[in-house]
């Protein structure tokens, strides 16, 4: 017992946390880049989140394709999904009222739901878990399930991934650069048009590759993203709008919180987080990581 | 050292023609004419708000509207889409000298790609400005103004262009700084490159350019060439408002 909680319960909601908070991380951290490049919110992040889970079932269940390739090849084809949403629609509203944005990326959410509502239904479709990551490993003070210890691994790792091109290599300078003053970066060369067309593809691509992980988790369905993206959104702005770092640690961190939360006060638990934001919001309007203007 | 050391030097480089260039609504440049022969430094002199930067912006496609001609040896740019034109062999250096404050230093001496072999190496830059060796990973918000500078001008000696724009480099820096800047023109006008330099101070200007031009409510209201202006710098006093 610990905190008059047993201590099976207490690390089985500790790991679901820890299992959330990867997708929280994986999540916000495309949404971040994408506000930090496009200065656009883009609320059709958890319908590329359902896109990735949805083209990864029709591979896998459908053609019977292996599940690495599948992780590998349903990203790919929703950040090129993403890039030609960018390329038609979305870089005209570039430089406008951010509603503008939110507002076309909204009814995109609409027509990508909805259009998978009429073809799946509104019901679940079971993913199996891939063969080789079926089974458990035992830790001696709990059990835990090999696919949830890999969902955290290749998480994380497309986080750490993700954070390394863009704090540490030429391209990722140049995105700063771009982030920071696209005029000036235009001016020394950079094509910074073709460099937010492959952000936005980068940003949802990392969406669909947390729909695929979280397929074998959840049942595949057309509202899947939506119930998340509302909540990452306010992870988003605790960890600092467009904060790289921040979208990452805040969104691990609360999951893990959520997660503990479900245990000592459970009705409590789908608020919490919002709790923190306006706490947040209240005590730093930047968030954690964001840097105050002006 | 640049291609530019072979021609001759009163071939135009740069051919700005019946320029016009809007904010908005505003109409800022108004029909501006300039010629930059290759191998010379031509500044650009005038009150705040005649046009002058926003002559440069314009080659540089910063402008969200304009209109006219800008030739780069025989290319127009003027339709070209801002990224394509700093490969036509032209680099910036803006009046805030644009250092990045999220890049280090060295990100932001290697930010712009090169556009082909002749330019410096980030180690003969630094050879060149020494200051900024030792501070290669702080960030470019950290840096003095007169480092600052010396980072915007290095990094663009770095992409191979030939053509050099300088909007005030040295507006808000020390004196002894403000020679280390003359004398760096100096050195790079030898070596053939080719500069149009945005000045408010005209000692400065006449100690470095060969020819100026003075510019009023975005039109060009007068030229002078190394003589005639040593005639005329009361009036250009003048007319700057000092």
């Amino acid at each position: 017992m610990l905190f008059g909680v047993p201590l099976q319960a207490l690390m089985g909601q500790l790991m679901l946390g820890i299992v959330n908070g990867s997708f929280y991380a994986v999540l916000s951290l495309g949404l971040a880049i994408i506000f930090g490049v496009l200065k656009i919110v883009n609320f059709a992040h958890g319908a590329f989140f359902m896109l990735g889970a949805f083209t990864a079932f029709l591979l896998a269940q459908h053609l019977g394709a292996n599940y690495w390739f599948v992780l590998f090849l349903a990203p790919v084809f929703v950040a090129l999904v993403g890039m030609l949403f960018e390329w038609l629609f979305l870089r005209r509203l570039y430089g406008l009222d951010p509603i503008y944005g939110l507002l076309l990326t909204f009814s995109l959410v609409l027509v990508l739901e909805g259009g998978f509502r009429v073809a799946f239904g509104s019901s679940g479709q079971p993913f199996s878990t891939p063969d080789m990551l079926t089974g458990t490993i035992n830790l001696g003070f709990m059990v835990l399930p090999l696919y949830r210890a890999f969902v955290i691994v290749a998480a994380l790792s497309s986080c750490l991934v993700t954070w390394y091109v863009i704090e540490r290599t030429s391209l990722g300078a140049s995105l700063r650069a771009a982030t920071e003053r696209p005029d000036l970066t235009q001016a020394f060369g950079i094509n910074v048009p073709r460099l937010v067309t492959l952000t936005y593809g980068a940003g949802v691509g990392l969406a669909a590759f947390a729909g695929v992980l979280a397929a074998p988790i959840f049942h595949v369905n057309p509202s899947m993203g939506s119930s998340l993206v509302i909540t990452i959104f306010a992870i988003v702005v605790i960890g600092g709008l467009g904060s790289i770092k921040g979208a990452i640690i805040t969104g691990l961190g609360l999951g893990v919180v959520e997660g503990l939360t479900r245990l000592f006060y459970s009705e409590f638990s789908s608020t919490i987080v919002f709790l923190i934001m306006v706490l947040v919001l209240m005590l730093r309007p930047a968030g954690l990581f964001g840097r105050e203007e002006g | 050292m640049p291609e530019a050391a072979r021609d001759p030097i009163d071939e135009p480089l740069l051919a700005i023609q019946d320029l016009h260039a809007w904010y908005g609504e505003s109409h800022v440049l108004h029909g501006i004419d300039i010629t930059v022969p290759r191998g010379s430094v031509v500044t650009l002199l005038g009150r705040n708000g005649a046009g002058k930067s926003t002559t440069l912006k314009s080659i540089m496609g910063m402008v969200p509207q304009r209109r006219g001609s800008i030739r780069i040896q025989d290319t127009e740019i003027i339709d070209l889409p801002p990224y394509e034109i700093a490969p036509q062999g032209v680099a910036f250096c803006p009046e805030d000298r644009g250092i990045y404050a999220t890049l280090d230093v060295k990100e932001n001496l290697e930010l712009p790609p090169r556009i082909n072999r002749s330019g410096l190496s980030t180690d003969q830059v630094l050879d060149l400005f020494p200051n900024l060796r030792e501070r290669l990973h702080s960030p470019g918000s950290k840096l003095s103004g007169g480092e600052q500078q010396m980072l915007a001008i290095g990094r663009i000696l770095r992409t191979g262009a030939n053509l050099l724009l300088l909007d005030e480099p040295t507006e808000g820096l020390a004196p002894s700084i403000v020679e280390q800047i003359g004398s760096t023109i100096a050195r790079l006008k030898q070596q053939g490159y080719t500069i149009l330099l945005v000045e408010q101070n005209l000692k400065f200007a006449m100690s470095v350019a060969d020819y100026h031009y003075l510019i009023d409510h975005g039109r060009v209201v007068a030229s002078y060439d190394r003589r005639t202006i040593q005639h005329h710098a009361n009036d250009v006093l003048e007319r700057l408002g000092v």
